[in-house]
């Protein structure tokens, strides 16, 4: 049989249905479902929590299942059950575990608007099934589940003071308002979200579906229920009882609980050591009285914050006394030896978990670290998001060091400096061994220096310009490990500094207590405190209306009167449209500012905590969003030189003054190109590069687009435009359309020539091979962006026998067009292509104006370069870095 | 109108979006986001474009029986199945579409991006011929650099890897930096052109 075109057609045709229908025949065989369901399915009681977890447990599927997700479903009946969540499998690997877990817990998504508009039953599910898609957006069906959790929703600022709807109802019991008969009814598209958790001793119902590689839904595995339950916390671990003699002071200092959500305070209790059998048998037998003293409570906001906690209790006549808690006992200094010392997690209802017992541990004030100077300020040149916290002196130290030849005498030697608003760095001075000095004028990460052979030590003595007093002295030596020296630690004016953190505290109007920002190595000197704009308010839904189809909530929140100094409860139905948008104000106002306070610590109960940060009366520091942001002042000072000496040279070309330009041989040789094609009677190929209209080089290249169709269309060429973004499809018609009118040929405009292939990279560039052996084009110009696609492109061009002329700034792209290309435009050239072809004098002084700009930059760069080698870094510091 | 109204549209928002570079302010912040957001939304109009105009080359092709109509067939008919697929059966992993994906479109773009290699060593074998001083200085940099790369450079002298970073890091840096400040001040140039009205040849035809 002779194959011709036809029957070619037919017979690829066929293998490509062929290709597209396979994977469905591999879905439709006959799978034994049964052995697809999930088995060994529990569910339990998440331990520790406050009674809003549970986790469920499976037994993953076989390998050869081909499992690529398993599915879980909750309800509150057996007969109902909402898809809720999924866990991935890697089809190939499989699950290596014995089993696999999911937990639902804490507030974790409900509904929004990925939810489906109405109950959907899942997909592979029987008429009668009980597995439905997520939770729907429908009223009907959303609002009877309000009871059955927990729910905390999120509205928009403005759906919840504009959109609201009032309403008289009475709900028992809620705490969620004050006033528990005026509501607010908001529509669910009000809600951006609405987020649950599981309610405490309710009966939950699971069950897991497993889907293979076909998307295949199997049956479910068996409903599974389970209620969950308050539990106690999890056992403290490890508390460091110290005792400052010299300021009669206990420090405590414990680590926070990781899993237990609800805890309400933590309690410090002494215990004499004679007691502790009596101690352990209370608690082993939950007993109510046991001989442990209470000595401090504290409550607690943020508990899971996974950081250390403290406190510190003042002896005064060797008594310790709260009034707010009732605490009176007597613990003198002498007699310490005597007892231990222990901590507890206690949870809202009241259920506590003790620690073990800790001994005293003794020091002085000298022993404990320094508080440095800090302030707090909004930072500037931002959106009015970030207050900066800064502190102490800057920091330089070593953090490594390589020898650079083999005899070992030579070393480079890294270092690393940290600093903040206040405090800048100019020069470091290094000093080691025998009066060896470098002087380090700009900050680069390293220095080199000439040691002695086989040296297992050098001591380091750094120092700053500016900063008298202050002094920096660190150590490397030999790693016979790593064969290196090693930095080791940082001493500060005698205090190793390494050994230390800096926890940083905060707190706003509305905050009870003050809570862990971050916490931050000894070395830091600065932190950003990113404080979020309000967007939204936050309620929990009660109750609902289905034939309004609005959903319930209290209209009140919570806002700060700074006039009589007290946070304060307003209700939308009780406030004029002005006092709204005072009260508002004032909400974000007290929500978004902080004071701030520092614990300088080791983690070990020698800590010290600084007053609240206080500069001149004012406590609260309000980021406030800035105009200008001040490191691109340079940046816009250039901008406007640019712009200035672009008018000045278009006026001056207007003029008539004929400028001089360079030639660009690839830019001349354009029109023999197109003529070329024309003599041949063969197409031309325009690829105007791989990026969207976005991109410069996109636009640059569509300009020359232009110039080309223009000439294309005098010569009566046909021009090919083979585009790889759909955006620049339309553009690029309109351009080819347009030069055809100015060239006076509209008849010769064919919109098909400038036609779309792909977005997939490789198939474009298949395509556009596939146009050039095809269309066996005379000339190709590569304009634009370009990619790994760029070398294929231009070497079958190469192939072809065309002439080719490029143009990229894709600088890892230039070389394969230099060296398969007849001419290349490299980099700049693209841009001043299109002026080049113009020569007019707009487009002149444009051009002209990038070739003077040129000039100041490399005056800049020889003048920087001559002061930074005469150690004067003004001129570069003044420059942004980046 | 048809040329200056797009024409005060985009030296308006370019403006403005020059602005936004030096105005940190939440007011400047919350337009560029907005806008963004709304720019996002123009793509899948575009894609339908695309659609049309592949719909068009090859159904007039295949109506006409150009040279090579079947190619078109083939084209057409994948492009259809492809679409179908994903709307009937989803994107996901063990779809249809993810198998076409995985089993056709990922091979023969494979296929394509190897054939680089044999074009890269074309392209090199063409760069390094030793015709000029030029070339031969290109063909022993890229000499030093490639054995530099490898252990049998260090293996050799360990003069080969220094020689090839100082190469990679001083004169093959101050070139790509130049370029870029060229490309830079290009880039910037032309978008002052568009921003000022100068370069028009982006919209198109109509007045």
């Amino acid at each position: 049989m002779t194959l011709n075109y036809g029957k070619t057609g037919l017979i690829l045709l066929f293998v490509v249905v062929c290709l597209m229908i396979s994977p469905n025949l591999s879905h439709a065989e006959n799978l034994k479902t049964d052995e697809y369901i999930v088995q060994g399915l529990r569910v339990e009681d998440v331990k520790f929590d406050d009674g809003t977890g549970l986790k469920l447990t499976w037994e993953p599927l076989p390998k050869e299942k081909r499992i690529i997700e398993y599915r879980v479903y909750r309800g509150v009946s057996a007969d109902t059950l909402f898809y809720i969540g999924r866990i991935d499998v890697n089809v190939k690997t499989g699950v290596s575990s014995a089993t696999m877990s999911y937990f639902d817990k804490d507030w974790n998504f409900f509904v929004d608007l990925t939810s489906p508009s109405k109950l959907r039953r899942e997909k592979g599910q029987p008429k009668d099934g009980v597995l439905f898609r997520k939770i729907p957006r429908d009223i009907n069906v959303l609002g009877p589940e309000l009871e059955n959790y927990t729910v905390l929703s999120i509205i928009p600022e403005k759906d919840f003071y504009y959109k609201k709807r009032k309403n008289e109802h009475i709900v028992e019991n809620d705490t969620t308002t004050a006033d528990t008969t005026i509501y607010s009814g908001l529509k669910l598209r009000n809600f951006s979200t609405l987020l649950k958790k599981l309610i405490p001793e309710k009966e939950y119902f699971y069950t897991v579906v497993a889907v293979n590689e076909a998307r295949r839904y199997f049956p479910q595995a068996e409903i599974v229920s389970a209620q969950p339950f308050n539990d106690a916390p999890e056992k403290p671990k490890k508390l460091y009882p110290v005792f400052v003699e010299d300021l009669n002071q206990l420090n405590f200092e414990w680590t926070n609980p990781q899993k237990s959500s609800d805890l309400g305070c933590f309690c410090l209790y002494k215990l004499k050591k004679s007691d502790l059998g009596k101690f352990q048998k209370a608690v082993e037998n939950d007993e109510e009285d046991n001989p442990a003293k209470l000595i401090l409570v504290q409550n607690t906001t943020s508990p899971n914050s996974a950081t250390e906690n403290y406190a510190s209790i003042n002896i005064a006549d060797g008594k310790i006394v709260n009034e707010d808690f009732g605490i009176d006992t007597t613990l003198k200094p002498s007699e310490l030896d005597d007892y231990y010392f222990l901590y507890s997690f206690v949870d809202y209802p009241n259920q506590e978990t003790y620690s073990d017992v800790y001994e005293i541990e003794y020091c002085t004030s000298n022993d404990l670290p320094t508080v440095p100077q800090f302030a707090a300020i909004d930072r500037i040149d931002d959106k009015g998001d970030y207050n900066t916290i800064f502190w102490g002196k800057p920091v330089v130290h070593i953090t490594g060091s390589i020898y650079l030849n083999d005899a070992k005498t030579k070393l480079q030697v890294n270092y690393e400096t940290f600093t903040n608003k206040a405090n800048k760095i100019e020069n470091i001075y290094f000093e080691w061994a025998d009066n060896e000095k470098h002087n380090e004028f700009f900050n680069d990460g390293k220095i080199v220096i000439s040691i002695p052979k086989n040296l297992e030590e050098l001591n380091f003595k750094i120092t700053l310009k500016g900063y008298e007093d202050y002094e920096i002295e660190q150590q490397l030596i030999y790693n016979e490990t790593t064969r290196s020296l090693k930095p080791n630690g940082i001493i500060v004016n005698g205090e190793e500094i390494d050994k230390f953190n800096y926890a940083i505290y905060k707190k706003n109007f509305l905050d009870g207590e003050f809570e862990i920002a971050k916490k931050l190595s000894g070395l830091q000197r600065e932190y950003d405190d990113k404080i979020k704009y309000e967007k939204d308010h936050y309620k929990v839904p009660k109750i609902f209306d289905a034939d309004k189809k609005l959903i319930y909530i209290s209209p009140t929140f919570e806002t700060y009167d700074f006039e009589g100094d007290s946070s304060l409860v307003v209700n939308l139905f009780e406030l004029e449209k002005d006092e709204l948008k005072k009260y508002d104000k004032a909400r974000h106002i007290a929500k978004r500012s902080y004071q701030y306070k520092m614990v300088v610590t080791d983690g070990k109960g020698h800590f010290i905590e600084s007053l609240v940060f206080e500069d001149d009366g004012v406590k609260y520091f309000f980021p406030k969003p800035n105009w200008v942001k001040r490191n691109m002042i340079p940046a816009l000072i250039s901008a406007l030189i640019f712009g200035a000496l672009v008018f000045f040279l278009i006026l001056k070309a207007k003029n008539g003054h004929d400028f001089y330009v360079r030639p660009i041989a690839g830019i001349e040789e354009i029109d023999n190109a197109i003529g070329r094609a024309t003599e041949m009677g063969k197409p031309i190929l325009f690829v105007p590069g791989f990026t969207s209209i976005s991109d410069v080089a996109t636009l640059a290249s569509l300009a020359i687009l232009g110039r080309v169709a223009k000439k294309a269309a005098e010569y009566d060429t046909k021009i090919l435009v083979p585009i790889g973004v759909p955006i620049v499809l339309p553009i690029a018609q309109e351009v080819v359309k347009e030069a055809h009118f100015e060239a006076g040929r509209p008849d010769t405009y064919d919109k098909n020539s400038v036609f779309f292939i792909t977005t997939s990279q490789f198939a474009y560039v298949a395509g556009i091979n596939g146009v050039m052996i095809r269309e066996k084009v005379a000339t190709n110009f590569f304009m634009g962006m370009f990619f790994a696609e760029a070398l294929i492109m231009a070497e079958t061009g190469a192939s072809t026998g065309a002439i080719q002329i490029a143009g990229t700034d894709a600088i890892t792209q230039l070389p394969f067009f230099i060296t398969t290309c007849d001419y290349t435009l490299i980099g700049e050239e693209l841009y001043a292509a299109s002026a080049y072809l113009a020569r007019e004098p707009y487009q002149m002084g444009t051009l002209k104006a990038v070739d003077y700009f040129k000039l100041l930059i490399i005056i800049s760069v020889v003048m920087g370069t001559l002061l930074s080698t005469l150690h004067l870094t003004f001129f570069i510091n003044a420059l942004p870095e980046k | 109108m048809k040329r200056q109204i797009p024409l005060m549209i985009v030296i308006t928002l370019g403006f403005l979006f020059v602005g936004h570079t030096f105005i940190p302010h939440k007011y400047s912040v919350d337009f560029y986001d907005w806008f963004v957001s709304w720019s996002k939304a123009i793509s899948p109009f575009a894609v339908v474009l695309g659609v049309m105009s592949l719909w068009m080359v090859h159904g007039t092709k295949i109506t006409r029986k150009a040279p090579n109509w079947q190619y078109s067939i083939v084209t057409l008919t994948a492009l259809i199945f492809t679409a179908f697929a994903g709307f009937m059966w989803g994107t996901n992993e063990g779809t249809p579409f993810m198998w076409l994906f995985k089993n056709v479109q990922l091979p023969m773009s494979a296929t394509m991006f190897s054939l680089l290699a044999f074009y890269i060593s074309s392209a090199a074998y063409k760069a390094f011929r030793a015709r000029s001083p030029e070339a031969t200085v290109l063909l022993i940099a890229g000499i030093i650099v490639m054995l530099g790369q490898v252990p049998i450079g260090a293996m050799i002298s360990k003069w080969i890897p220094e020689t090839a970073t100082w190469i990679l890091n001083v004169p093959n840096l101050a070139a790509k930096r130049g370029i870029m400040t060229g490309v830079g001040l290009g880039m910037v140039a032309t978008s002052l052109k568009i921003l000022l009205g100068i370069e028009r040849t982006y919209l198109g035809g109509g007045d």
